[in-house]
């Protein structure tokens, strides 16, 4: 028994590894599903950055703060900045060389402290439409906040620019102990003063976080990537099945039928080879998604498994319907009819988070969905490894409901061989 | 080798076969013609263990397929009408399959898979898949796989279907060189001269029946000393059976629109008196042919119809 099941399956693998088309378009399916979210989940493109230049003529405190802050636009880096002369700014803006050129004349710095009006340049390039916009709304931020700055630590900064100012040239900027007590407490008490208005708005921020999504990192991408195996898996689940009736029209299952080769050793030949080759492709979509992912190693190989289970429920699932269908055009039209809605509320091509409740619900009922809502709550909610092992029994009980299924099929469809 | 024994299967009303016995030895080519649905296949797949008899008894080198299925599948090679190849393996894999199936492994399947490979003439092509093979090819491929494991019977299923002329008598040299081995080869064809030429003993069949059975030289008895006469032209059925009505030693086989088949005692000496009763009945007579008799008529005389139809 064993020996000719390993027969049948190795010539199963044979004959499915020569079919490279089957293969590749197995894999390829998924991989373009996956790439086309990535990249209208990120763009895939680099991010667009201002160029932006900055002729600082003023050369004060408060220049250098103003300068320093549209280098700081966070990890999205918007606003790249660079200081460059007076002259060879407006060269390279005319040369269409930059987004923008900012001009901080001399005296700003002492304008702001003294309360008097001070002009700072913007010159756009018009030949860009977007990026000249991100240096403006983002100058105009900065602006305000330099007022507000100035109204709270106005008297400090005064105290700070008198000090830098009294300097001797080459004399380095070292400020008195008595005057940096004296800072640090203006400072301190300027700011117990904000708290009462600044604390409640922090803590209304806090309370507006999803804190699961928070925890676990989730991006859009992210999210899709096990459904994506899924929809590889129900693709070679459709793919493997057919075999049934290749087999028969081909004469191969009579020819079968009369050798010393059992029924059951033919069927366990499919479901070993089917195991394998589902393995193989679950290994290599969960390898390239967790790469590209960066996701725990460790994760791998019970995401793998599981993967290979769930494609053997679905193998299972296809090969029942084959085995009934009375022909194979239509054993063909039903389980291609049968993919879509199995990928569409079985959560692998709009993801359960993006669903409705009621059809959220209805999912995870569908054997694909609840195998997938298993491994996402494995891989990115705080299941763990229990999250696979509790449903272990179910997914096992449901293939070996469906393969048991299939089992007495095939002795009826055999039959129809004859 | 093979024993059937009063063999009758039954589909819900339809009588597929019935009441067929025959014996099919060692080192015999057994004959078994018929005209689709004539109950050749039925009981093929009876001794295949393919289906089940309603009652009587089949077995093969003394397993009953019934009761000792796996015994009887054991030693049984099986060559399907169909090209029951994996197209998508070369034919050195199929071979393997097929031999590994019957439980050949290591040196011995080798060694078998290289023997069959040159038998069958396919050792420079051996890694080419079905797929590129002509059609005379595949089918010596197709007889390939079922003698791999060397069975003690073969079923051989119209296997020169579609054949050319060289593969066909390849085929046919590789189908005695089971019979020289000793095997049982049970045979059915079409080409009544590939059965007259190739089969120690013939069954003929018809609507699930054993019409006829013997030897060659018996079932030309069975015709007695008549030779066949077959015109082509143009003719009116009911003029001709009248014109033959109640003339001596002559018997009517087969009337259509443009055949008529006519078997006579002594019909080379009595040609000018048939062709005239045929002109007599407004018949237009383009083509004569006479022949000793076969199958083929014989079938025409047993049935009133021919083989293929």
């Amino acid at each position: 028994m064993k020996s000719g099941a390993l027969h049948c399956a190795g010539k199963e693998l044979r004959v499915r590894l020569r079919d490279r088309w089957a293969l590749l378009m197995w894999l390829l399916v998924p991989l373009t599903i996956g790439g086309m979210i990535t990249a209208l989940s990120d763009g895939g493109q680099p991010q667009p950055t201002a160029q932006l230049l900055v002729v600082d003529e003023d050369d004060s405190l408060i220049s250098g703060f103003l300068i320093s802050a549209l280098g700081q636009t966070g990890d999205a880096e918007l606003i790249q900045a660079e200081s460059v002369s007076r002259q060879e700014g407006q060269e390279r803006i005319e040369a269409g060389d930059a987004s923008a050129l900012l001009i901080v004349p001399e005296g700003f710095g002492d304008a702001v402290l003294n309360e008097q009006p001070s002009v700072l340049q913007l010159i756009t390039n018009p030949a860009q439409q977007i990026l000249p916009s991100i240096v403006e709304e983002f100058l105009s931020v900065l602006t305000d906040a330099v007022f507000y700055l100035h109204r709270v630590f106005g008297n400090e900064l005064k105290i700070i620019t008198a000090q830098i100012d009294a300097l001797a040239p080459g004399e380095s900027e070292v400020f008195a102990d008595p005057m940096i007590a004296q800072l640090g407490v203006a400072i301190n008490n300027a700011a117990e003063t904000l708290v009462e208005y600044l604390d409640p708005m922090a803590l209304e921020l806090a309370a507006a976080e999803d804190e699961a999504e928070e925890a676990s990192g989730l991006t859009f991408a992210l999210v899709f990537f096990p459904g994506i195996i899924f929809i590889g898996m129900l693709f070679a689940a459709q793919g493997l099945s057919d075999s049934f009736w290749k087999e028969r029209e081909s004469g191969t299952l009579r020819r079968t039928l009369v050798s010393p080769l059992s029924l059951t050793e033919i069927f366990l030949g499919k479901l070993l080879s089917g195991a394998g080759l589902l393995f193989l492709l679950s290994a290599a979509m969960t390898t390239i998604g967790f790469v590209y992912h960066g996701l725990s190693p460790a994760s791998w190989l019970p995401a793998v498994l599981w993967l290979t289970l769930s494609g053997l429920v679905l193998y299972g699932l296809m090969s029942l319907v084959q085995l009934i269908a009375p022909t194979r055009k239509s054993a063909s039209l039903i389980t291609s009819i049968l993919i879509f809605p199995l990928m569409m509320i079985g959560g692998a091509f709009f993801p359960f988070e993006a669903l409705p409740d009621w059809l959220k619900t209805i999912g995870i009922w569908v054997p694909n969905g609840y195998l997938l809502e298993r491994l996402k709550a494995y891989l990115f909610y705080d299941g763990g490894i229990n999250a696979l092992a509790t449903s272990l029994p179910y997914a096992l009980a449901m293939a070996g409901l469906l393969w048991m299924l299939c089992a007495w099929r095939l002795k009826a469809f055999a039959g129809r061989a004859e | 080798m093979i024993v059937v024994n009063e063999l009758r299967k039954q589909f819900g009303q339809l009588v597929a076969a019935e009441d067929v016995s025959f014996t099919a030895k060692a080192g015999q080519i057994f004959g078994l013609l018929g005209p689709n649905g004539a109950g050749k296949s039925t009981t093929i797949n009876c001794i295949a263990g393919l289906l089940t008899p309603t009652s009587g008894t089949v077995s093969v080198k003394g397993h009953d397929v019934v009761s000792d299925p796996l015994g009887a599948r054991r030693t049984l090679g099986v060559v399907p009408q169909e090209l029951a190849l994996y197209e998508d393996l070369s034919a050195r894999e199929n071979l393997r399959f097929w031999g590994g199936a019957y439980g050949l492994r290591g040196q011995q399947l080798e060694e078998r898979v290289n023997t069959v490979l040159s038998q069958i003439g396919l050792q420079d092509r051996a890694g080419d898949k079905p797929e590129n093979y002509s059609g005379g090819m595949k089918r010596r491929l197709n007889f390939g796989c079922g003698i791999v494991h060397q069975p003690d019977v073969l079923l051989l299923d119209e296997p020169t279907v579609g054949v050319d002329p060289q593969s066909r008598e390849r085929l046919l040299e590789r189908v005695r060189d089971q019979v020289a081995r000793g095997a049982c080869v049970l045979y059915t064809t079409h080409y009544m001269e590939e059965a007259e030429a190739l089969c120690d003993q013939l069954v003929i069949m018809d609507h699930g029946k054993i019409i006829a059975s013997g030897t060659m030289d018996e079932l030309r008895e069975m015709m007695g000393e008549r030779d066949v006469l077959r015109v082509s032209g143009r003719f009116d059925g009911q003029a001709v059976r009248k014109a033959f009505d109640g003339m001596a030693g002559v018997e009517v086989l087969q009337v259509d629109a443009d055949v008529v088949q006519l078997s006579a005692e002594t019909a080379t000496r009595r040609l000018p008196e048939l062709l005239g009763a045929l002109a007599e009945s407004g018949a237009d007579i383009q083509e004569t042919t006479l022949a000793r008799p076969n199958l083929e008529s014989l079938f025409l005389l047993l049935t009133g119809k021919a083989l293929r139809e």
